[in-house]
């Protein structure tokens, strides 16, 4: 049985549909890529999965068990923890209380000091800036502090939009490195990234999708080598390892 | 609450006992005393609003309806015979269930809804306050002036009950639902991404705010010994309280007070001669002072007491 298991899933935006049926699934302590162009419906795949956006139809199960029309608060309790897009950190407060508020609807797992302990082993940065006001911090510094909010969740599935947008080069190869460290600590993640090639190099399968629907799937090596998806996203140059045009 | 700390303890006594200390400067006459009365009762008040106004973001037009419930309780049970401290918990109480009351359904509406559905609320109050013959009716009640507590115990009330709603707005702001609240205010998607889903609890924000309004309104009849509708549910009052909280500093633990001080001084000293049109002029100051410094005076004035420390500590 997969962590997350989405079927025809189906979403309108503003009265139009936004997702046309879409099923996939992802596993325990995988990374699993959802690219495609703007308006494909990456996003609002997310949403739909942690109550932002309410689905038309559709079925999504989680653990086992189905979550469509939970609260968003329960979503969190079950196990997941969205990173949205731009991090959305409270600026006008500090780290720690962004990580605090991250743990806020999972009171009853285990106490939030070793949680908060465990996030400051894996992004050390925060902990120096633990009582700093989270807007006076770096672009990837906060992409961190929000990576973090979400881990107080202590998640098993980590829902993460764009985590490298805006960020420099080096900034991004921490990101990266620390979406490895998640999931070496036995999170899965669920990526939507608009640097194609460096999702596909970490993700162990990856979905595109296209005007609402998944059009492609495989694993990471697959579709880094598939002449369509080089074509679409990458560019017709043949060499690998430069970054795709995003959308 | 868990998050209220020792060191909130320390700084209530020592404010209690530096207001002590002043205490034979602002008692040396009537006019003094009752400078200080009107302070405390404007600390009390404002750091209430602050509560949902500030932290949760739900700028309330009606909080005199609970202020005047206060006033209410306080005076009848007194003319029924109780000691004006007794009365000041049963305030408490009624104001406090009052504003559960409209405060529950109201609060499901956000921003200018929730303001004007306050607004509907306290005149309704105040037109049926005025026409129950029990409490007065439209002439309200006047208190046994015999029975005056005198000002010193009219100072430590005061001063006990200021300093109480100053712990309890930091001891809020410190909290787990005070966060909630203040993360829900900044970026509603962002909340709920987070799972802190905390606008039912808003409600029992709420009832605190009602309460520490009721006491403030049983503190103000007990100083002034004569209550009428037009005064304690009157519109003016609700307005006054949101122009100290936007003056001092909106949804800061300090504001609130800076705001009580600076409006009181205003008040008296600066526009007593315009007399009736003394909102209209303060309101001209708040537009002044939103447009120079939109978060009120409070983050100005910690930015000065840091500079001070930085210089001298």
């Amino acid at each position: 049985m997969s962590l997350l298991e989405v079927r025809d899933l189906k979403v309108r935006r503003g009265g139009v549909p936004a997702l046309r049926g879409v099923t996939f699934e992802v596993d325990r302590r995988e990374v699993v890529a959802l690219l495609g162009a703007n308006g494909a419906g990456k996003t609002t795949t997310l949403r739909a999965i942690s109550d932002l956006s309410r689905p038309e139809s559709g079925e999504i199960r989680f653990d086992g068990r189905s979550i469509v029309g939970a609260s968003s608060t329960r979503v969190v309790e079950a196990g997941i923890a969205h990173v949205p897009e731009g991090s959305r950190i409270w600026p006008e407060m500090t780290v720690a209380e962004n990580l605090r508020l991250g743990a806020y609807a999972v009171r009853r797992k285990g106490s939030p000091a070793e949680r908060l302990d465990a996030v400051f082993r894996l992004l050390p940065r925060l902990a120096e800036r633990a009582g700093q006001l989270a807007g006076t911090l770096s672009g990837g510094e906060r992409q961190m502090a929000a990576i973090g909010r979400a881990l107080m969740a202590s998640p098993k599935l980590l829902l993460m939009d764009e985590p490298s947008l805006g960020l420099s080069p080096r900034v991004v190869d921490t990101v990266f490195d620390t979406i490895q460290e998640i999931r070496r600590d036995g999170v899965a993640v669920l990526l939507v990234e608009q640097n194609v090639v460096r999702a596909l190099e970490i993700a162990e399968r990856a979905y595109v999708l296209e005007g609402g629907r998944i059009v492609r799937q495989g694993s990471g090596e697959e579709l880094l080598d598939d002449p369509e998806v080089r074509q679409a996203y990458l560019g017709r140059t043949a060499g690998a390892g430069s970054p795709g045009a995003g959308d | 609450m868990s998050s209220f700390t020792r060191r909130h303890l320390l700084l209530g006594v020592g404010a209690l006992g530096g207001l002590a200390l002043i205490a034979p400067l602002l008692l040396a006459n009537p006019y003094s005393s009752r400078l200080a009365q009107l302070l405390f009762m404007n600390i009390l008040l404002a750091s209430a609003w602050n509560l949902v106004g500030g932290f949760a973001g739900q700028i309330s037009f009606g909080n005199a309806s609970l202020f005047g419930v206060g006033a209410y309780a306080t005076s009848m049970l007194w003319l029924a015979g109780f000691h004006p401290f007794l009365t000041m918990p049963v305030a408490a109480l009624l104001a406090a269930l009052y504003g559960v009351a409209w405060g529950w359904p109201c609060l499901r509406l956000r921003g200018p809804y929730f303001a004007i559905a306050t607004i509907g609320v306290a005149e309704a109050t105040r037109i049926v306050a005025n026409h129950i013959e029990a409490a007065g009716g439209a002439s309200g009640l006047t208190l046994p002036l015999e029975q005056d507590l005198g000002p010193v115990l009219l100072y430590a009330l005061g001063a006990v009950l200021a300093v109480a709603a100053v712990l309890v707005s930091a001891a809020v702001r410190r909290s787990r639902l005070g966060l909630g609240l203040i993360a829900l205010r900044e970026d509603a998607q962002a909340a709920a991404a987070s799972g802190v889903n905390v606008a039912r609890q808003q409600v029992t924000v709420f009832a605190v705010t009602a309460a520490l309004t009721g006491l403030a309104g049983g503190y103000y009849a007990v100083f002034t010994l004569y209550i009428v509708p037009e005064k304690v549910f009157g519109f003016d009052l609700s307005i006054s309280l949101v122009l100290m909280v936007l003056v001092g500093g909106i949804g800061t633990v300090m504001g609130p007070v800076l705001g009580a001080g600076i409006y009181l001084f205003l008040e008296q000293f600066v526009l007593a001669s315009l007399a009736d049109i003394h909102l209209a002029a303060f309101g001209a100051l708040l537009i002044f002072i939103i447009l120079l410094e939109p978060r009120g005076a409070a983050p100005r004035v910690a930015q000065f007491v840091r500079l001070i420390r930085r210089r001298f500590g």
